[in-house]
């Protein structure tokens, strides 16, 4: 009788350790303001590739990405670096720009299964603005989305306007991926434009400190946030200042989400 | 003594739980009392409304299609294209190594076009298959799922007929019937209104994936394969579109199928 009470009591905690199992995802991330297509480097993509396969990260989160540009020399930039670091590239094109695009972009060392963007466009910027977001399956089994960003400057409004319709358009028909959005938000810490990001997002490197000018950082323009807020840690960073490639720094970081 | 009576007092709630966990209701294979009938296309193609799909594959699943044939060849099959282009090229299987350059990105850089993996798989921290999708159209969406074991991945193009048409045109792998009804599952309405599936599908299974296809999913479905392959192409159409033919050509040592779809009813 005492062995059969063990058996079921042994099923039992199966049962229990099964219902609330647990996943931790880990992924590395990047995120690199390029500034203008990469003009501090001459446009060539080589020492951002160099860079991205030393640091081997899982999801790279580009800004100001040029797509056949003159200034570029009419090169498809992006597919370059997704050629020298065997990464699958996303280009999302905000403007025509010099003959070809110019926008923000992602690159995924895993394939990504399905991608979509969100171009935000005013009367008053200076310019239209696109984020883009991928999924990614990643080896472990879950799914995570991985975005990037790149806010309206022109005012503290209309960079919350901005941040608003990508909030919109992001969770219009998902609200359960766990989702990272990467990128230069163009506010400082503590502004009200971060201030309104938080509403909703985790700053998930909450000392990261500043990012920009790669010559002695003051501010903080580029961050790391996560959904849903307070799910993520971050395990290590690295603020990485290349005065020979971008006027921001660029950010490294290993983070976590635990996925019941 | 204690701990046992009280995870024995738990059995009930626990058998309970585990029961509902799996009872999802899926739709079967049996007839859907809701379902519509297909209505027949007529028998004239209309050529202004037809678009073309190149799907290369050995239909072997003989390991990864570029591991003995050069991407060039393929650059220039997609170059050498005149008058009525393909819509999408796939290339099947088109394997994605972890670190090493896809050939879909020397193909995107040489050939000028837009790509997408969609992987076979789970991701392996090493090798996943999958095929290839390469297009010269701009790309409205990238869509797709991974869900317990079923994966499709697809572009929406707005492609040029009698009339501009968003078509989103997937692929995948069906090596069984449970895939087919999870892509149901979470893709019925898209494929009742635009989404087009060229896929590879086992052979053993063909029959019952077609006449899930046509019974319970309301769609088209055609399929070509001589019964002596491994594979077999799996051509599915909403109610509107028809395939109209699928025929097999060479370019240089690459074979591939080319898939030839009319949308014939227009609202």
């Amino acid at each position: 009788m005492k062995r059969i009470l063990l058996v079921i009591a042994s099923l039992c905690l199966l049962c229990v350790s099964d219902l609330y199992a647990q996943k931790t995802v880990t992924l590395r991330v990047m995120s690199m303001n390029i500034r203008q297509g990469g003009e501090y480097a001459g446009n060539k993509s080589e020492p951002y590739s160099e860079l991205i396969n030393k640091y081997q990260p899982d999801v790279v989160a580009l800004q100001e990405v040029d797509y056949k540009t003159t200034r570029n020399g009419k090169r498809d930039w992006l597919n370059e670096v997704a050629m020298q670091t065997g990464m699958f590239p996303y280009f999302c094109k905000s403007i025509t720009y010099q003959g070809g695009g110019f926008g923000t972009a992602l690159l995924s060392k895993y394939p990504f299964y399905k991608c979509e963007k969100t171009i935000f466009s005013h009367k008053d910027t200076r310019e239209d603005r696109s984020t883009g977001w991928i999924y990614v399956q990643l080896p472990c089994g879950e799914s995570v989305r991985v975005g990037v960003v790149h806010l309206s400057l022109e005012t503290s409004q209309l960079t919350i306007q901005h941040f608003a319709s990508i909030n919109k358009a992001f969770f219009a028909e998902d609200t359960t991926t766990p989702s990272l959005l990467i990128g230069d938000y163009n506010a400082a810490n503590g502004s009200d434009a971060i201030n309104y990001v938080k509403n909703k997002w985790q700053d998930v490197i909450p000392d990261l400190g500043f990012t920009i000018p790669t010559s002695g950082p003051t501010t903080q323009l580029d961050y790391v946030m996560g959904y849903p807020k307070g799910a993520w840690t971050c395990t290590s960073h690295e603020v990485i200042a290349r005065e020979d490639m971008s006027d921001h720094c660029f950010i490294v970081a290993d983070v976590q989400i635990t996925i019941e | 003594m204690r701990r046992v009576l009280e995870i024995l007092a738990l059995l009930p709630t626990m058998f309970l739980l585990l029961s509902c966990e799996g009872n999802d209701p899926t739709p079967g294979p049996g007839p859907d009392p809701g379902k519509e009938d297909v209505l027949t296309p007529p028998e004239e193609v209309k050529s202004a409304n037809v678009f073309v799909v190149d799907m290369f594959s050995t239909l072997e699943d003989d390991g990864d299609f570029f591991a003995m044939r050069d991407v060039a060849s393929a650059t220039q099959h997609i170059a050498g294209q005149s008058g009525k282009r393909p819509l999408i090229y796939m290339f099947d299987r088109a394997d994605f190594k972890v670190g090493k350059s896809h050939p879909l990105n020397k193909l995107s850089y040489t050939a000028n076009i837009y790509q997408l993996f969609a992987q076979h798989e789970p991701t392996s921290a090493d090798v996943t298959k999958g095929t290839a999708m390469a297009t010269q159209y701009p790309v409205n969406l990238y869509d797709g799922l991974a869900e317990d074991g079923a994966y499709m991945s697809g572009l929406k193009i707005s492609a040029p007929l009698t009339t501009t048409t968003p078509v989103c045109i997937y692929t995948s792998r069906i090596s069984s019937l449970d895939q087919m009804k999870q892509i149901y599952d979470a893709k019925s309405m898209k494929l009742l209104n635009d989404g087009v599936i060229v896929a590879l599908v086992d052979n053993a299974i063909k029959a019952e994936v077609v006449k899930y296809v046509e019974q319970t999913m309301s769609l088209r479905a055609a399929t070509y394969g001589s019964g002596d392959t491994k594979l077999d192409l799996l051509v599915v159409v909403p109610p509107a579109y028809v395939c109209r033919s699928i025929e097999s050509g060479k370019t240089a040592n690459l074979p591939y199928y080319r898939v030839s779809i009319e949308k014939w009813l227009w609202e």
